[in-house]
């Protein structure tokens, strides 16, 4: 039996049960979450030997959606179930059924998937007459449209082929609790992640600086102690053995001074600029290593993950969240734990000194610790909500910055002045609220520290006069509880440090562990010369599985040969030379050169065979020979200038202030289409590949550079197997034959002077269009 | 400037549903079956400009606004786009809850309990004016606050992207 992801256990049995089927005549389960009306509920389909069956209703006790893991527990309970060791196995809630339906297999001869704007519908189909069965929501669509896929070749009688189920919609699970992973890509589920184990597996980046952070925190131990020791001395010592008459020490103030200050200096020597260096190294290195790990794995991945994230918020990752994690390592844990030891002695010291004293201090202590707990998260969130607005009010002035011409030109600025002035308006109210909050919490805050200091000196000052306690013992205590409750505002700010580390740990590790769609097969095999042949079976794909960008494309192309795809915008002709290049993969079918299947050849060897000159192309900053010399590392200077004559390149180099030598790239100096697209074509040369690919390679230029570029075009294509993406159609006279996608899939294939001929055909439209667009043109 | 855009004659036009849950429409003495109705504007004006294509997905022609008519013909088209443009609206919010760069939102809207994820960041959230939002959550599906006022402020702001 064919089960979909999370399909609970007792399904079958509710099926067995209900149509008195056995389960073992089930083929294929799966689940849809809503009804045909769009109601939140839950519909099963059974595919047994002869019918479609239908059960409709809810898990007893629960109704409506949930995209999240179930059941939603308290935080209480699930930190709760943090300490009990052995979670117990969730039992599968019975199944309350509200409808159910059966349908012969001979009334159904496909099922097919309607998506909708942001849901979709399953229907049967039979002939021309179509039936909606159910809804689905977003979360469904991998598994219903594998299911309609699959269920509707067990329904033509076919069976299921390996092949057949080889696509990799199958939808990865978070095995603790059985959802699918949000991003497919990155393996994380924002339900389960537990910090602990993030913070197990943050701490192997101290690993390398272990005997170093250790010496570091016993340096914190040191620096507590001195920290401890300095009050009791001016306090307790000074005024009761030194200055009071009997006292053990009386008059000897010079000694005292020098260990006072010898201490202090002690203090600032060992316990800051020691300490301080040592940190400064391991942290350095540290976020160093993050980054580098992080760079690393974004190099790594595939187009797709790109596809997904946005620019910024992978920089944030690379920059911000390494200098988050050092950060929490280096600053916040130690303060944290010297603030802890601190706390912990003064305790002990105040307690043995006199209790009753020490009880009375205690008093304000829960006061303070829940305002603490409760306001300063508060202040934090306030914090994060101003940063929000703040970046919206800068991406507003960037946005209207970049489209100045735009705003002149329609002039609208009175309009942009008015969407800026709301956004600051926002930040304004914000700040506002937040200043105010602040004003009033943080006297009060720090009334409540004084107001303890007051008990202090009261219960102390009785407990002089009863002889409990000497002058100098009550000085100590005072200056002992302004070292507790000084930093006590900075504790809560640890919560919030650990939450930001924790966020940043997790965002790091969503890259770290984001799996490669594009990854070297284990059994690639090392290819080193191909002869260019090129055979596209039965190839389909999308990018979102409930969009088909390909269908069924098969095409052979021979060494040499050049072979022009021509279709209009959005057919599907770049995204069939992107999986030929392997930027992606192929989901039902197969590409192969030389007779090796492409996914089974190492990515560095095709890589090398297949070059492409597209219609964008990217500069990076650097020199003009750097920029070509890309394709080809370590290549002469001979080679460079070469390549940049045979693309017509090398004019227009010449005439920059540097000749090859001239730093271009964004925002630095920045170069006409026509201009990167003849690197671009220099870079090609200088890789010469075997294959070849031109991704409408002349669509940036006039017709004056596009005629020559069309000749160092004709030179880089000579003897290489081609295939040529053009939207003027004139360029591809001279391919072998040629292409036309429509829609997907390959509707006309022949020379130009065959496809010329069909006067009804797609190719023939497409060809008068451009001759009537020229003769425009030209009049 | 000359208007270019395809308007049908809502007095000669007529709709019926299938027993399979299809619509049918008649149009100018021509029957299209299993035609699909979409909004132009499926966020900011839900009634207007109702985009009317035929079962290879071409366009037949647009209704200027349902208002144009009859009540029940306008109410099976609204019905058809509501389950397009599948959106419940928010009643209360139980619960929002912080996690990891989500937050797990625990609602009642018009179509019943949910549960939902939403990414910490701007694009889940669509700002149609000041009070009214769409809510996107991490598989893609929507929901809509019609007034962000009419929420409990204290649990609203653990999104802050809001």
């Amino acid at each position: 039996m064919f089960t979909f992801n999370f399909v609970p256990k007792n399904i079958p049995d509710t099926f067995a049960a209900v149509f008195s089927v056995s389960p073992e005549s089930i083929q294929m389960i799966a689940e849809t979450d809503r009804t045909v009306d769009g109601s939140f509920e839950q519909v099963y389909y059974a595919l047994t030997d002869n019918e479609l069956l239908l059960l409709q209703g809810n898990f007893h006790g629960e109704t409506g959606f949930s995209g999240v893991n179930r059941p939603n527990s308290s935080r209480l309970a699930s930190l709760l179930r943090r300490f009990v060791k052995k979670k117990k196995p969730q039992k599968d809630k019975p199944f309350d059924v509200a409808h159910s339906e059966r349908i012969s297999r001979a009334e159904i001869e496909a099922i097919e998937v309607l998506d909708q704007a942001c849901n979709g519908m399953v229907c049967m189909r039979k002939g021309e007459t179509y039936r909606v069965l159910s809804c689905f929501s977003m979360n469904k669509t991998k598994q219903i449209h594998r299911f309609a896929r699959l269920s509707t070749i067990l329904l033509s009688g076919k069976e299921i082929r390996p092949e057949d189920t080889s696509d990799d919609e199958y939808i990865q699970t978070c095995p603790k609790c059985g959802r699918p992973y949000p991003d497919q890509e990155a393996l994380f589920c924002p339900h389960c992640q537990n910090r602990r184990s993030l913070w197990i597996r943050l701490l192997k980046y101290l690993r390398p600086y272990k005997w170093r952070y250790l010496l570091v925190i016993f340096l914190m131990f040191v620096t507590a102690g001195i920290n401890l020791l300095r009050p009791y001395l001016t306090g307790t010592v000074f005024i009761d053995d030194v200055l009071t008459p009997g006292g053990r020490y009386y008059g000897q103030v010079l000694p005292l001074i020098i260990i006072a200050l010898s201490l202090g200096v002690a203090n600032q020597i060992v316990g800051n600029v020691l300490r301080g260096r040592i940190n400064a190294r391991i942290s350095t290195e540290m976020s160093n290593d993050i980054r580098t790990e992080i760079f690393n794995a974004l190099q790594r991945l595939s187009m797709t993950f790109f596809g997904k994230h946005h620019t910024g918020s992978l920089m944030t990752r690379v920059n911000d969240d390494a200098g988050e994690i050092q950060y929490f390592f280096i600053d916040a844990l130690p303060f944290f734990f010297i603030q802890f030891l601190n706390m912990l002695g003064i305790a002990v010291y105040l307690f043995v000194t006199n209790w009753k004293v020490a009880l009375a201090v205690m008093i304000p202590l829960p006061v303070v610790l829940f305002l603490v707990f409760k306001f300063f998260p508060k202040i934090r969130r306030f914090y994060d909500r101003i940063w929000v607005a703040n970046s919206s009010i800068n991406s507003s002035v960037s946005d209207t910055i970049n489209g100045s011409r735009v705003i002149r030109a329609f002039s609208t600025e009175s309009g942009e002045i008015e969407r800026f002035s709301r956004k600051n308006e926002n930040h304004k109210s914000l700040s506002l609220r937040l200043k105010l909050f602040q004003s009033t919490f943080y006297p009060l805050f720090q009334l409540l520290i004084g107001l303890s200091l007051v008990l202090i000196w009261g219960f102390g000052s009785v407990q002089i006069l009863d002889g409990q306690l000497t002058i100098g013992e009550l000085s100590t205590m005072i200056t002992y509880i302004t070292l507790v409750y000084g930093p006590m505002g900075q504790l809560s700010e640890f919560l919030f440090w650990w939450s930001n580390a924790t966020n940043s740990a997790q965002r790091i590790f969503e890259v770290l562990d984001a799996v490669p769609d594009i990854a070297d097969a284990p059994d690639a095999v090392p290819v080193e010369q191909i002869d260019g042949r090129i055979s596209i079976r039965s190839v389909s794909f999308s990018y979102l599985p409930s969009k088909p960008i390909l269908t069924d494309i098969s095409v052979d192309i021979e060494p040499g040969q050049m072979m022009g795809i021509v279709g209009h915008s959005g057919a599907g002709k770049s995204t069939l030379v992107n999986l030929v290049n392997r930027l992606y993969d192929v989901k039902l079918g197969s590409i192969s050169i030389d007779g090796t299947d492409i996914r089974k050849m190492k990515n560095e060897d095709l890589k090398r065979f297949i070059g492409v000159v597209s219609q964008e192309t990217y500069i990076f900053i650097g020199t003009v020979w750097e920029n070509i010399a890309f394709a080809k590392p370590g290549a002469s200077k001979e080679e460079i200038v070469n390549a940049a004559v045979s693309a017509h390149a090398h004019e227009f180099i010449m005439k920059l202030p540097d000749g090859y030598d001239t730093v271009i790239g964004s925002g630095i100096r920045e170069l006409s289409g026509g201009e990167r697209q003849r690197l671009s074509i220099a870079r090609a040369i200088l890789h010469d590949p075997r294959i070849l690919i031109l991704d409408e390679a002349t669509s940036a230029v006039d017709t004056e550079t596009e005629r020559h570029i069309q000749e160092s075009l004709d030179r880089l294509v000579k003897d290489r197997t081609t295939i040529s993406i053009a939207h003027r159609i004139s360029t591809l006279r001279n391919a072998d034959f040629i292409i036309v996608i429509e829609n997907g899939r390959i509707v006309e294939k022949g020379t130009h002077d065959e496809l010329i001929r069909h006067s009804d055909g797609v190719y023939y439209k497409l060809h008068q269009l451009q001759v009537q667009a020229l003769a425009i043109k030209g009049v | 400037m000359e208007n270019l855009i395809d308007y049908l004659n809502t007095s000669d036009l007529s709709f019926v549903e299938t027993a399979g849950g299809f619509l049918e429409m008649t149009y100018a003495g021509e029957h299209y079956k299993r035609i699909s109705v979409y909004r132009s504007f499926p966020l900011s004006d839900t009634d207007e400009f109702i985009c009317v294509r035929d079962k290879d997905n071409k366009e037949i022609g647009l209704i200027r606004a349902l208002s144009e008519l009859p009540a029940d013909v306008a109410a099976l088209l609204r019905k058809h786009l509501d389950l397009r443009y599948f959106t419940p609206k928010i009643l209360t919010v139980n619960q929002i809850r912080e996690q990891f760069g989500f937050t797990n939102w625990n609602a009642e809207t018009t179509r019943g309990h949910v549960e939902f994820s939403v990414r910490n960041e701007h694009a889940s959230f669509v700002h149609l004016t000041a009070d009214r939002v769409i809510v996107v959550d991490t598989d893609g599906n929507r929901y809509e606050i019609e007034s962000l006022a009419a929420l409990p402020a204290k649990e609203l702001r653990k999104a802050v992207f809001l």
